[in-house]
């Protein structure tokens, strides 16, 4: 038997059909969310002044290149805090909390889509319900009445960011596991006497594991958002702690003076989110051109 | 010859939207240690539904109707009962038709060896390497490390062929099911699968179930030939019988039916298609397409005869010693 040489096989195997038609990498988007992303996890490193430092003295400064100094360069708000530093650190809890919901999310999320593709039976009657429920629920009355009962908190607001994403994974995992169970290497599994929860953890999770970035990287996208959303509904975060949506909310009042209250956390979140829905698009047609997920936002 | 495997009665049926299909119809076999078995038929004709049925690997919409399956001398299979999944990867390993797809495409070809392996036994990581490196070389890899950290997509066909004869094979099962495995490949490659088949059964006396459509190869490497058609099993013997005297029209119009270079022969097709059979249909299935059909063939179900001078088959109007030599 003639081996063919490893590189002859991949290359024949690395090239599907679609992937002729030049498509632009997921590297342009991710990139820049990776970089924004990083900049506020390490924004204590940074000299900056703290978000919540007041002065009076200075309040409402424009931003460089309208008036303003390099001592505030974008500028600060109604009580004299620094915008840069409170854009940073605002950065940086939206960050953790759609990092946190994102992964809280996808782990029942994909816990729930892969039991049900690949078990199917009543477990798949009743994760498809549930996957119906929720997503025929609107966001925002679903948070308000979970925030309502449960009270306002970081742990809180986490939750309900998860229980709003979970059924994006769900939903297409376990269309994605329903596939997968029926390649005959599932069955070839089988027939060496792999127990269910052995090939779903060691083979149907790394296979699926694409699709699961996928909707990752766009579910960050919709947390930011979601966490704008519910910040500036003045159901997320609330003051002394600093996040894209409460400043949004807080400097709605004084936007005929002082637009950069708002244009700032605004344009941040939209760029965040866009970042990430366009990475994960390229990022899913990279992976599979052919496979149609629905955006999740 | 002690007993390996005994099937009794076993009925498989299909769910279909046309109502339901049976595949394998009160089949009765007994299989001894050591013995290799070819299993032919056409498609359809129940090959697959039988091996998978005794493997407990028959699809969602496919179930044991009735039957009981013995393994070793236990029952694993009968009404209420079934212990098969006991036997998967320790005491039955099943090598199937397509090798690149029935092996995990995102994992490496070694890693999937070794998982089975440390599945069924306690062994260290790396001695799960050493041993499957060890059955890499006697399976005929030139180069097994390479083998073992290659993903499937890096392999040719007989290469993942081989990779998944040794995921069957490694924790030593005593019953080894081919199931379709070489319809996918070129006949070389074909030839050497076989030849490495009956080496892996031949040197731990293990027995061999081969399924397959083409007469020639089982014939080469099988002691015993077992023709199924429309879920009966309608001929068995020794491959030497069964092949030189065929007493069943349609393993005569199977053999007629192979190419074969150094004869100028006209091929002979076999006329019409495979029946599917529903429950309770009476008469011999093969009637249709068959020369030698009576009325007396429609009117009840075959019995199976075994004549003394003979192996066993199941038709009416037997086809005599001196027609198949003409």
């Amino acid at each position: 038997m003639t081996a063919p040489s490893g590189a002859a096989a991949r290359g024949v195997e690395r090239r599907p059909v679609a992937r002729r038609r030049r498509r632009m990498g997921a590297a342009p988007f991710l990139v820049p969310l990776a970089l924004i992303g990083l900049v506020s996890f390490i924004a204590p490193l940074f000299p900056l002044k703290g978000p919540n430092e007041q002065d009076l003295t200075a309040i409402l400064l424009p931003p460089i290149g309208f008036g303003g100094d390099w001592a505030h360069p974008l500028g600060t708000d109604q009580l004299g805090r620094d915008m840069l530093a409170r854009m940073i650190h605002g950065g940086r809890l939206s960050f953790q909390i759609a990092i946190a919901g994102v992964v809280c999310a996808g782990l029942i999320g994909a816990t729930a889509g892969i039991a049900a593709g690949y078990l199917r039976g009543w477990v798949d009657v009743v994760v498809t319900r549930l996957i119906d429920a929720q997503l025929a629920l609107p966001f925002l009355l679903l948070a308000i009445a979970i925030i309502a009962t449960r009270g306002q908190s970081l742990p809180v607001l986490i939750g309900v960011l998860a229980i709003a994403g979970w059924a994006q994974y769900a939903r297409v995992l376990r269309a994605d596991s329903l596939a997968l169970r029926e390649r005959p290497f599932v069955t070839g599994l089988r027939a060496t006497g792999m127990s269910s929860p052995r090939i779903i953890l060691f083979h149907v999770l790394p296979n699926v594991a694409p699709t699961l970035v996928v909707i990752a990287t766009l579910e960050v996208g919709t947390m930011i958002i979601g966490e704008g959303a519910l910040s500036f509904l003045g159901l997320g975060v609330t003051a002394p702690s600093v996040s894209w949506g409460l400043m949004l909310a807080e400097g709605r009042n004084y936007l005929q003076e002082a637009w950069w209250l708002v244009v700032f956390p605004g344009v941040a979140i939209g760029v965040v989110g866009l970042l990430a829905n366009l990475g994960g698009d390229a990022l899913r047609s990279r992976y599979d051109p052919r496979k149609a997920i629905r955006s999740t936002s | 010859m002690s007993e390996l495997v005994r099937v009794e009665g076993m009925h498989v049926v299909y769910a279909t939207n046309e109502g339901p299909i049976v595949a394998v119809d009160q089949v009765d076999l007994t299989i001894a240690r050591g013995e290799i078995v070819g299993i032919i038929g056409e498609s359809g004709s129940g090959k697959t539904s039988l091996v998978r049925a005794i493997a407990g690997l028959l699809g969602r919409n496919a179930g044991v109707r009735r039957g009981q399956l013995w393994f070793d001398g236990q029952l694993v299979y009968s009404h209420g009962h079934d212990s098969r999944a006991k036997l998967r990867g320790e005491r039955v390993g099943v090598v199937f038709q397509n090798a690149r797809e029935s092996l995990d495409p995102v994992m490496k070809v070694g890693a999937q060896v070794s998982e089975v392996l440390r599945a069924h036994r306690a062994v260290s990581r790396t001695k799960a390497r050493d041993h499957v490196l060890g059955l890499f070389r006697s399976l005929g890899f030139e180069d097994p490390r390479r083998v073992f950290d290659s993903y499937p997509f890096q392999l040719s066909g007989g290469m993942c062929q081989r990779a998944a004869i040794a995921a069957a094979v490694v924790t030593e099962p005593d019953l080894l099911i081919a199931d379709e495995c070489t319809s996918a490949l070129d006949v070389t490659t074909q030839a050497e699968v076989v030849a490495l088949f009956s080496k892996v059964a031949k040197e731990a006396n293990r027995t061999l179930l081969f399924v397959t459509h083409d007469i020639l190869l089982a014939a080469q490497c099988c002691t015993r030939l077992v023709v199924m058609y429309a879920g009966q099993v309608v001929e068995d013997g020794p491959v030497g019988d069964v092949i030189g005297h065929p007493r069943h029209p349609y393993t005569k119009a199977l053999i007629d039916a192979v190419p074969l270079w150094q004869s100028r022969r006209q091929l002979k097709g076999i006329p019409g298609s495979p029946l599917q059979i529903r429950e309770g249909e009476v008469g011999c299935p093969f009637l249709a397409r068959c020369p030698l059909g009576t009325d007396r063939c429609a009117a009840a179900n075959i019995e199976w005869v075994r004549p003394p001078d003979s192996h066993g088959y199941r038709c009416i109007h037997p086809l005599q010693l001196l027609e198949t030599v003409a």
